[in-house]
């Protein structure tokens, strides 16, 4: 059970005011610190090979330790820890709500995230560029998305023979460009070809699929990323929470100023209110020393 | 001689004090006079009917006011109660002026009321983060 650093209500009120997305970004940010294991996650579009680069990258293909299919299979975020990094698996995107937003939680739970896209649909759709922007966008700095974005092709093997294979990912390529703002780390790999060099026992082909060097380059970065993860975690934390601080105290102000706006309106209206009883009040006063007057005016007759 | 002079002595004296009291008699059995004296007791009479009637429309007056146009801008019964003519009058300027003042208050406080609360739910979330970042791990 993961700690809950914000109550029910202050998560209600920081959705309310900041957006499920920041207000997930921010728990996910302080969860992250608790841990000083790397976690990579993945994330694409449903049927982009996320699970069974997973099962590759953590050398469970027999036993299919992350579920695979062409269906949506993975409905929750499988985590598995192996050669010391936390390799969590999520749901496709873009299918439902709830898993998109499974998805981000957890992404913003994790350190490093592999955006999976599969290269025989082509260039970027719009809804993985939209859903990298929000990615990169809730990074921060270029070089804190250097360091924490990976961005994989899947399915090399179904496209690479084509005389416009390179064209293709060269697209792909710029896209990414385009949208994190730097150059990140990029891989097109297959896991098909991997497998079948590791039945026929055929190196060359398993080379072929840059699944190994995409392996070796996780294992690297995972190494090199947990030695500073506590400041990288920190640092998120604290850019995360100074962004929702920024916003709260904004709308804190205008709620100022507004119920400010809002006691002048009264105040304005009672200003009337209170003239008019004062000349109720004058009048009935002017009577009454009139009739004590009078009364007095009497007894004197 | 001396019995003489004391008989017409007396006789004179008696004569002076006879002839004064015929004098005041003369005074009030004189018909002028009388009817003066009656006039006055008739205007004062007059004006006393006509004060009388000046305070009674001003005693109305007071305690109608008070009842239509003062007694809407009270709270308490004891003074809404009380006529115009006999209600203490600072203690009922003091009342309106209360009724006004918390009124206001009250309607301030109802159109701030969400927004008041919006706030507390923001301070108390930016107090949290806070305080989570003062927790280095």
């Amino acid at each position: 059970m993961m700690p809950a650093y914000f109550t029910k209500k202050e998560i209600e009120t920081l959705n309310h005011f900041c957006g499920a997305d920041l207000s997930s970004r921010l728990q996910g940010a302080r969860r992250n610190l608790d841990s000083s294991m790397v976690r990579i996650v993945n994330t694409g579009m449903v049927s982009s090979g996320k699970s069974s680069l997973y099962n590759i990258l953590t050398d469970s293909v027999a036993e299919e330790r992350f579920p695979t299919g062409a269906a949506r299979t993975t409905t929750s975020a499988d985590s598995y820890v192996y050669n010391s990094i936390e390799f969590i698996d999520t749901p496709g995107i873009d299918v439902r709500d709830a898993d998109d937003a499974l998805s981000f939680q957890t992404i913003t739970q994790s350190d490093i995230i592999l955006m999976v896209h599969n290269i025989k649909t082509g260039p970027l759709t719009r809804r993985e560029s939209d859903w990298l922007k929000t990615l990169s966008d809730s990074m921060g700095s270029p070089e804190i998305r250097q360091k924490r974005l990976i961005f994989i092709c899947t399915w090399k093997d179904t496209r690479e023979m084509e005389e416009g294979y390179e064209d293709i990912l060269n697209e792909v390529k710029s896209m990414v460009y385009g949208i994190v703002g730097t150059e990140i780390p990029f891989f097109d790999v297959s896991v098909k070809k991997y497998i079948n060099g590791i039945n026929k026992k055929k190196d060359i082909l398993c080379q072929k699929s840059g699944i190994p060097a995409l392996s070796a380059f996780i294992n690297e970065k995972g190494a090199e990323y947990s030695a500073v993860k506590r400041v990288y975690a920190y640092d998120n934390f604290q850019r995360v929470a100074a962004e929702a601080r920024s916003i709260l105290y904004s709308i804190r102000r205008d709620l100022y100023d507004n119920t400010q706006r809002k006691r002048n309106s009264v105040e304005q209206s009672y200003r009337s209110r209170r003239n008019a009883w004062s000349n109720i009040f004058n009048v009935f006063k002017a009577y009454r020393e009139s009739f004590d007057r009078l009364k007095e005016e009497l007894r004197h007759i | 001689m001396a019995v003489i002079f004391a008989v017409v002595g007396g006789a004179v004296v008696i004569g002076l004090c006879s002839d004064s009291d015929h004098s005041d008699y003369s005074d009030y059995s004189n018909y002028d006079n009388y009817s003066n004296y009656s006039d006055a007791a008739e205007r004062r009479e007059r004006r006393l009917r006509a004060k009388q009637e000046e305070t009674e429309s001003a005693r109305q007056k007071v305690n109608e006011y008070k009842s239509d146009s003062v007694n809407p801008c009270l709270t308490l019964k004891s003074l809404i109660m009380e006529p115009g003519e006999s209600v203490e009058v600072p203690s009922v300027q003091r009342n309106g002026n209360e009724k006004i003042t918390d009124e206001e208050r009250k309607k301030i406080d109802a159109e701030t009321a969400d927004m008041k609360k919006e706030v507390n739910e923001i301070d108390q979330v930016i107090s949290k983060i806070d305080k989570l970042l003062e927790e280095k791990p």
